[in-house]
């Protein structure tokens, strides 16, 4: 049963035979190979209990086992663990003493403590250790009054442990809230001779166990020239709940120098107190670039309108960081006058103000200061970043101002705008009702402009106008209208641009269109195998390899057993990267139904594309398929 | 060491932005001295291959030294270093105790095998170093504790290797849950392995030439076993218990679970019961909120098929999130696509360039990481928490106060495994 579950993986159940401690036991008294013992002992470490102890205990001075049978000796509550343990003590030397006194640590085992203070005299250095940190974790007065004389008494090599075990007493009365006890272990630790980073402990711990009487030793740390003892100050600081830590790090922060300041800053932040704000505030209106970046990043965490002024005079400013962050901090703070702020900045003088004005409306999407944004859409520093926002924000609404605006500039932007305005409308209705009127008095490049835009309005009264304009005389509008014909984004134009690739004379424009047929029929409202006919219909206008790009991706959406043949027949070309893609697309969802046609057809795949993943999932497909 | 740099807060501040400005990354050798942070590695492992590549990309970073127990490997990394900086002076060692006594070296990436996360981690905060250690970064609760205990008492910076919580679909999957876009949080589901333990030791061979791989160093604190080249390999280690941490729960369960905890708002605390089913383990937090760790590595409720690798699910009573590796967030209802505006996923969930160079600038800021020793004490829990009630195939009770399971002797006897000589805590 063992070997069973020492080949699988399984939980260590409480429940079965492999529970049964007499069972255990007894395989640990037998000649079982060490791996069975070892998860004989890693069971006992749940179920064993007083009568496993001796088994255990017998394992102690096995160099393999040892380990293992503690693993069960720290598991199991009873003393009779303890007073193996520490009959071991007496009876082993070397790692193996050390194991078993570092297990009597971890079980604190306070009747132990004489025959570890006997082992602090140890010539071996790793055994003398090993019992300083035991005793350290047993603590108590009795352990305290031990480890402290061998502060100064240790030696160098077993010192470092001395002074470990002491601090262990000593977190021990911290948490236990016995804090004069604490107090006097860490100042002892911290007098002795030993390394900077026990020193550092020691004085973190001290000034803890001080508590309000804890700020002077606070105050030396963070005046100290050493970084890591100010680096240990700012740790204390953000420990130390005392009410005037607060008043210390800020009176701290004022006077520290350019490089310190930061570090201070963000300690008080991370305390929470409510000085913090107005420090921050404060620290975020001038001096060094640096500070001025933490107080910052410390509002965009804590912040409220009240910063917002400070906020507003930082966007402007020349240094891109400074006026980024700020930016960064006025996107998230709620409230309208915060807005208000924001709009306000528009009538500024300079450049920086009223762009980054600009663009925090578009980032709140303040839609109020739409009609605001129009007077300046045609500044020549601020032009580009307010037809951006109002074509992000604007509505309806604001078409006749950038219809009146396009006639004036006839500028790409304001076209540009007017399109993605128009896309984002829900009542496209709307926009052609603007738009479409406008056609008809505008000069030629405003007409070009307009017919291109319309392609973003879409709907019937647009298309119309489009439609119209195809047949004009003048040439430039008659081919910007049809390029908007066959760009139209939906299958309603399908009449007119099939009708085009019929009767186009100029190849150009029969590439136009079919490239337009083979985007629109998909999007039909009609059945898969419809679709696939009509595009059918098309291949032999194919001659490029770009159509045929077109016609494999268009091919993609149409889950039939007939579109996944025609895929299928390009496996071998030159497009056989995009036919497997668009094969294995359409196989997905048909394999269920056409099981044989996606096991043919799908049998090239892994040969024809270069892409691992997808010819793993083509292989897994076809052996769906054959098991249908 | 200075505070927060301009370059630097450049890049935090677009985290989970749209990227306005593109920070200039100034070449290492623009970097004066002083303002470099020195680093160590220890262990060269398929992770740490990538970690380290992320800290090689730092210009204020310089590597120092690798130590690994496998020569092969130390060679592997040091010609990694050597090629990067385009000179040959990254010393390599077998005994990291050896590199932690260096003064020059500010911090070290620990990415060994699990087994090795917290001791290895102790050890260096003790020897003044800041810390970066792989998950799971403990193999048992009192491994957690003991590490984190050791962080405050050093003062050390500490950022444990969940670096999800620097990617920006999770930071703002996270950030519907917190700002209570989705309502009052109900469910959370945390994508992990399906459990497993092995117990059982693979054959024993003889162990090669020391110089080529130290088998006792190599073993560490773990209970001692016979040699077999297949732990060594890759990451063959992989599902032993005692080489590894939390019943394979915590190979994803240390970000997904980790995730659910920051989304909770709970990362001072844990669930307080844990109930295994067939095929996930159901925990309750006090709040009420469930906190479902779902194997098979999906989430079957999820509704977007290709999510990725680590999907988690958040749902409150208005709404939920789901989000993966891949960086696509899917949410319910669709007008909290209005949140997601302006946003653009810039790195995927396994890199870890966003979290080492959160970690390099808390070591000259001095302030906590996001994935700090508090952080990672309370995941950590929660997760061994729940292989627990796993491995004893019954519900289990948690305080996360005490941090023990009342009244359970049983449970508590797993709460830690004792160390093979003369390794202690």
């Amino acid at each position: 049963m063992l070997s069973v579950l020492l080949a699988a993986g399984i939980a260590l159940s409480t429940t079965g035979p492999e529970t049964d401690a007499a069972k255990l036991l007894a395989l640990l008294r037998s000649d079982a190979p060490p791996a069975e013992k070892a998860i004989a002992c890693k069971h006992l470490a749940i179920c064993g209990g007083k009568d496993a102890v001796p088994a255990l205990a017998s394992l102690l001075a096995d160099e393999k086992l040892a380990s293992w049978a503690r693993i069960a000796l720290e598991a199991i509550p009873d003393k009779a663990a303890d007073d193996a343990l520490r009959d071991a003590v007496g009876k082993l030397n070397s790692k193996l003493l050390v194991g078993v006194i570092n297990s009597i640590g971890v079980r604190r085992d306070a009747r132990a403590v004489s025959a570890l203070a006997a082992k602090l005299k140890d010539p071996d250095a790793e055994v003398a250790s090993a019992a300083a940190v035991a005793l350290g974790h047993i603590g108590g007065r009795t352990v305290a009054a031990t480890l402290t004389p061998w502060l100064g008494r240790a030696p160098a090599t077993v010192r470092p442990a001395v002074a470990e075990g002491c601090i262990l007493c000593a977190e021990r009365f911290l948490a236990d809230k016995q804090y004069a006890e604490a107090a006097k272990l860490y100042d002892a630790v911290r007098k002795a001779n030993i390394s900077k980073q026990k020193t550092l402990e020691a004085t973190r711990g001290a000034t803890l166990a001080r508590q309000s009487n804890g700020l002077p030793l606070l105050l030396e740390l963070l005046r100290s020239d050493d970084r890591a003892f100010f680096n240990m100050g700012l740790r204390v600081a953000r420990e130390m709940p005392q009410r005037d830590v607060a008043k210390l790090l800020l009176a701290e922060f004022q006077r520290a120098a350019a490089d310190l300041q930061p570090a201070l800053l963000l300690t008080l932040a991370d305390r929470g107190d409510a000085e913090t704000l107005a420090t921050a505030t404060e620290a975020a209106k001038s001096g060094p670039v640096n500070v001025r970046l933490t107080a910052i990043h410390i509002l965009e965490r804590i912040g409220n309108p009240s910063c917002a002024p400070v906020l507003l005079g930082i966007v402007a400013e020349d240094d891109a960081a400074l006026s980024q962050a700020a930016r960064s901090v006025l996107t998230r703070l709620p409230g309208k006058t915060v807005d208000d702020g924001i709009v306000a900045l528009l009538k500024q003088p300079g450049a920086n103000a009223r762009r980054a004005g600009i663009e925090l409306i578009g980032a709140r999407r303040i839609e109020s200061a739409l009609p605001a944004l129009l007077p300046i859409a045609d500044d020549a520093t601020v032009g580009a970043a307010s037809l951006k926002v109002l074509g992000d924000l604007g509505g309806v609404a604001e078409i006749p101002a950038l219809l009146d605006l396009l006639a004036k500039t006839r500028s790409g932007a304001v076209e540009a705008a007017l399109a993605t305005l128009c896309a984002r409308q829900t009542d496209r209705a709307a926009c052609a009702d603007k738009i479409v009127p406008a056609l008809a008095n505008a000069d030629r490049p405003v007409k070009l402009a307009l017919l291109r835009v319309l392609r973003s309005v879409g709907g019937a009264k647009a298309l119309a106008a489009v439609r119209a304009a195809a047949t004009d005389a003048d040439t430039e509008i008659k081919e910007t209208a049809l390029r908007t014909l066959c760009d139209w984004p939906t299958a309603d134009a399908l009449p007119d641009v099939a009708q085009l690739a019929r009767t186009a004379t100029d190849p150009k424009w029969k590439i136009l269109a079919v490239r337009g047929q083979l985007r629109l029929i998909p999007q039909q409202n009609i059945s898969a195998e419809q679709k696939f006919a009509a595009i059918k219909d098309l291949t032999p206008l194919l001659e490029r390899a770009e159509e045929k790009r077109l016609l494999l991706a268009a091919l993609g959406e149409i889950p039939t057993a007939d579109s996944l043949a025609l895929i299928a027949s390009y496996l071998k070309t030159d497009l056989k990267e995009e036919a497997a893609l668009a094969a294995v697309a359409v196989a997905e969802k048909i394999v269920q139904k056409h099981p044989a046609a996606v096991a043919n057809a799908l049998r090239e795949v892994p040969n024809a594309t270069s892409d691992k993943k997808l010819a793993n999932r083509a292989r897994q497909l076809m052996q769906q398929a054959r098991k249908k | 060491m200075t505070g927060l740099t301009r370059r630097a807060f450049l890049k935090a501040s677009l985290a989970g932005c749209s990227a306005l400005v593109t920070p200039w990354i100034a070449p290492s050798w623009a970097v004066a001295p002083s303002e470099r942070i020195t680093l160590g590695v220890i262990g060269f492992g398929p992770r740490c291959q990538h970690d380290l590549g992320c800290f090689l990309e730092e210009p204020d970073l310089q590597c120092l030294a690798i130590c690994d127990v496998q020569s092969s490997r130390c060679q592997q990394a040091r010609k990694l270093v050597d090629d990067q900086y385009g000179h040959h002076d990254c010393r390599v060692y077998r005994d990291f105790r050896e590199m932690l006594a260096r003064p020059d070296i500010d911090a070290v990436l620990i990415a060994t095998g699990d087994r090795w996360h917290a001791l290895a981690s102790i050890l260096a905060a003790r020897a003044g170093k800041d810390v970066y250690s792989e998950k799971p970064c403990a193999i048992t609760i009192a491994e957690c504790q003991a590490l984190a205990a050791t962080m405050r008492r050093y003062a050390r910076v500490f950022q444990a290797g969940t670096q999800r919580r620097s990617i920006g679909n999770f930071q703002r999957a996270v950030q519907l849950a917190q700002r209570g876009k989705l309502g009052r949080l109900r469910k959370l589901h945390a994508s992990v392995y399906d459990p497993l333990a092995r117990h059982d030791w693979l054959p024993a061979e003889p162990e090669p030439p020391r110089e080529e791989l130290d088998w006792d160093l190599w073993l560490g604190p773990s209970p001692w076993r016979p040699f077999n080249r297949r732990y060594v390999l890759g990451r063959g280690w992989q599902g032993f218990d005692d080489f590894t941490a939390g019943a394979n729960l915590m190979d994803w369960g240390a970000h997904t679970v980790d995730l659910c905890q920051w989304a909770n708002a709970a990362d001072q605390t844990t669930p307080i019961e844990y109930e295994p089913a067939p095929d996930k383990i159901i925990a309750r937090y006090a709040n009420g909120v469930l906190l479902e760790l779902n194997y098979g590595r999906r989430i079957p409720q999820q509704s977007h098929a290709n999510l990725g690798t680590c999907a988690v699910r958040f749902e409150g009573d208005e709404g939920w999130v789901e989000t993966g590796d891949d960086g696509i967030i899917e949410v319910h209802p669709p007008s909290l696509q209005s949140e997601l505006r302006q946003w653009t996923q810039q790195r995927r969930g396994i890199d870890a360039a966003s979290h080492a160079r959160n970690f390099l600038d808390c070591v000259k800021s001095r302030a906590p990481t996001a994935a700090n020793e508090n952080v990672m004490l309370h995941s950590h829990l929660a997760c061994f928490a729940a292989a627990i009630a796993w491995q004893l195939n019954r519900k289990v009770a948690f305080d996360p106060v005490t941090q023990q399971f009342p009244r359970d002797d049983e449970a508590n006897r797993l709460r830690s495994r004792a160390y093979r000589e003369p390794w202690r805590l």
